[in-house]
């Protein structure tokens, strides 16, 4: 992967409008009433010697993301739910 | 498409994560990838729910201890946060990283023949993290939030002559800010260098000192305020949390002395000495600094004990609600809520917990200590399960008699019941101050927090372990 490829975390500032789309679309399920979305991308090095000596050098990146949906309580009723 | 149908369910929450490539994130999958994590999210709700409803059925009166998840409310948020650095960690050349490194691990060796081992660990990140969410379709929470942080890690080995069991200890320098903070924008203000060199001539001393021979009962013990950071963090940071007050950490972290049930517990009652006050916070320039949980719930200071009452817990907008739901009076979600990364589930951790200062200078402490001991710095925490009590290890320790600081010791341990410690408590110094804490590990799968505890000096009568213990 190439420097340019990789994600900065300047470029989340492009999928601010994808992760509202994404809540608006998944709130559309009936019954769920809660969507919380976290998405996080962590750049940065990291340098580690032992006795004198360098045993690891990495420049690290990351970036992922955690969806939490809420369910109101459904009471013997027909639900449709996704798949 | 499938329809699910004629079953009761209670409501639940579902969480879904995972991790996203540079070619998915600029191909612009983002989106796709986020609804089928939320349909991922959906469907474990709906199934937790279910299987809530029939448990809840299946064990007769124990189900009506099942019930619905709810949230309590917190307030509608918008904001930026912007990280803190005057040197970009993106920017830091990792040449120039492994060089330090490499000449700080050097230079530990060097500074005494005592020394054996020495490692280094340099990092330096920028994080930034969205958290947005919508209650009923419209979005409530809008925080965008970025820090940076850097650290310097520090191991060390050391063996004095005539000794047979080394001497080893590990610590850390570190702050909310880019490489600046290894050249002195830290709480110890000296650049790492120095720090670490300090560091390996301390453990190369103390490697020659004796271990503690036997064990001395309800002595007096001054403990310093590196030892009641890890002390405070222990035993009243951690039953705090409002998940193990509910039990949720029971098999993992363990549960809270403070609260046994809805009838028994220590809210609003006297655990320790009037002199002590625990509070938590997340505005102190140091681990554990930030604005929004990853609830998007804004941190708010909150008092654990004050004046020797127990008051209040950590709260995520789960844990405040369900204790509400109990009868307990003004719980209400503080912004406690975090995870290591957005991959991982988040539960309540701490955040920046500590003592609050008194009014004794050490050598008002120390006089009044006729046959004592002197803690300083902190190594190894041993807890029980609800941190009902504790064993936990200094860097080193002193004699203290007729109030002179006396033999140093390596390798002893204070070790005591945790209320009738707090409520031997005699004097509170005045000499807060800041400690990192890099460490700080939670639940299954384990989660590794930064966060800071603060505290000052504190005089209090405990029992003294020593490495070589023999029966009292």
């Amino acid at each position: 992967m190439s420097d340019t490829q990789r994600i900065e975390v300047e470029d989340l500032d492009r999928v601010k409008g994808p992760i509202s789309d994404a809540i608006s679309e998944i709130s559309r399920t009936p019954g769920v009433e809660y969507v919380r979305v976290n998405l996080r991308d962590d750049d940065g090095p990291t340098a580690v010697a032992q006795d004198g000596s360098l045993v690891l050098a990495s420049r690290d990146f990351d970036c992922c993301y955690n969806v939490e949906s809420y369910w109101q309580r459904w009471n013997g009723c027909t639900r449709a739910v996704w798949r | 498409m499938s329809k699910v149908t004629g079953r009761d369910g209670m409501a639940a929450q579902g969480q879904y994560g995972g991790r996203i490539g540079a070619e998915e994130f600029h191909s612009g999958k983002v989106r796709d990838i986020l609804i089928e994590a939320g349909r991922e999210a959906s469907e474990r709700a709906l199934a937790n729910g279910k299987r809530r409803a029939e448990r809840a059925k299946a064990y007769g009166p124990l189900g009506q201890t099942i019930c619905d998840t709810k949230f309590a409310p917190t307030e509608k948020v918008t904001a930026v946060v912007n990280a803190d650095y005057t040197q970009d960690p993106r920017s830091t050349s990792l040449d120039e990283l492994c060089k330090r490194a490499t000449a700080a691990c050097t230079s530990m060796l060097k500074v005494d023949e005592r020394m054996r081992r020495a490692l280094v660990q340099i990092q330096s990140g920028m994080n930034r993290e969205l958290i947005v969410a919508s209650e009923n379709g419209e979005i409530a929470i809008d925080v965008d939030e970025a820090y940076a942080k850097t650290q310097g890690l520090v191991h060390v080995f050391a063996l004095a002559p005539g000794q047979k069991v080394a001497e080893d200890y590990y610590d850390a320098l570190g702050g909310m800010h880019g490489l600046e903070v290894l050249d002195g924008r830290n709480l110890y203000c000296q650049p790492f260098e120095r720090w670490a060199m300090g560091i390996s001539d301390q453990i190369a001393k103390l490697s020659s000192a004796p271990m503690l021979e036997g064990r001395f009962d309800n002595v007096k013990v001054l403990t310093d305020g590196a030892f009641n950071s890890l002390w405070t963090h222990e035993v009243n940071g951690h039953p705090s949390e409002g998940d193990r007050v509910k039990g949720m950490e029971m098999g993992y972290a363990g549960r809270s002395w403070f609260f046994r049930n809805a009838l028994e517990h220590w809210i609003g009652k006297q655990v320790a000495s009037p002199l002590l006050n625990v509070t938590s916070r997340n505005d102190l320039d140091a681990y554990g600094k930030f604005m929004f949980d990853a609830e998007g719930t804004r941190g708010t200071p909150v008092y654990h004990i004050k004046d020797g009452k127990f008051v209040g817990f950590l709260h995520s907008r789960w844990t405040a609600q369900a204790m509400t739901d109990m009868g307990i009076a003004n719980q209400v979600p503080n912004g406690s809520m975090r995870a290591t990364n957005a991959l991982n589930v988040p539960y309540i951790r701490m955040k920046q917990t500590g003592i609050e200062g008194g009014t004794s200078s050490i050598a008002q402490m120390l006089a009044m200590i006729d046959d004592g001991f002197y803690l300083v710095g902190r190594k190894i925490p041993s807890m029980s399960e609800s941190r009902e009590n504790f064993q936990i290890s200094p860097m080193m320790a002193f004699r203290i008699q007729n109030g002179r600081v006396g033999q140093m010791y390596r390798r002893v341990s204070l070790m005591a019941d945790s209320m009738p410690y707090m409520m031997s408590i005699i004097a509170i110094g005045n000499d807060v101050g800041l400690h990192n804490i890099f460490n700080c590990g939670k639940a299954q799968p384990q989660q590794v927090m930064y966060l800071c505890n603060f505290a000052p000096s504190m005089l209090a009568i405990g029992n003294m372990i020593g490495g070589l213990a023999k029966a009292a």
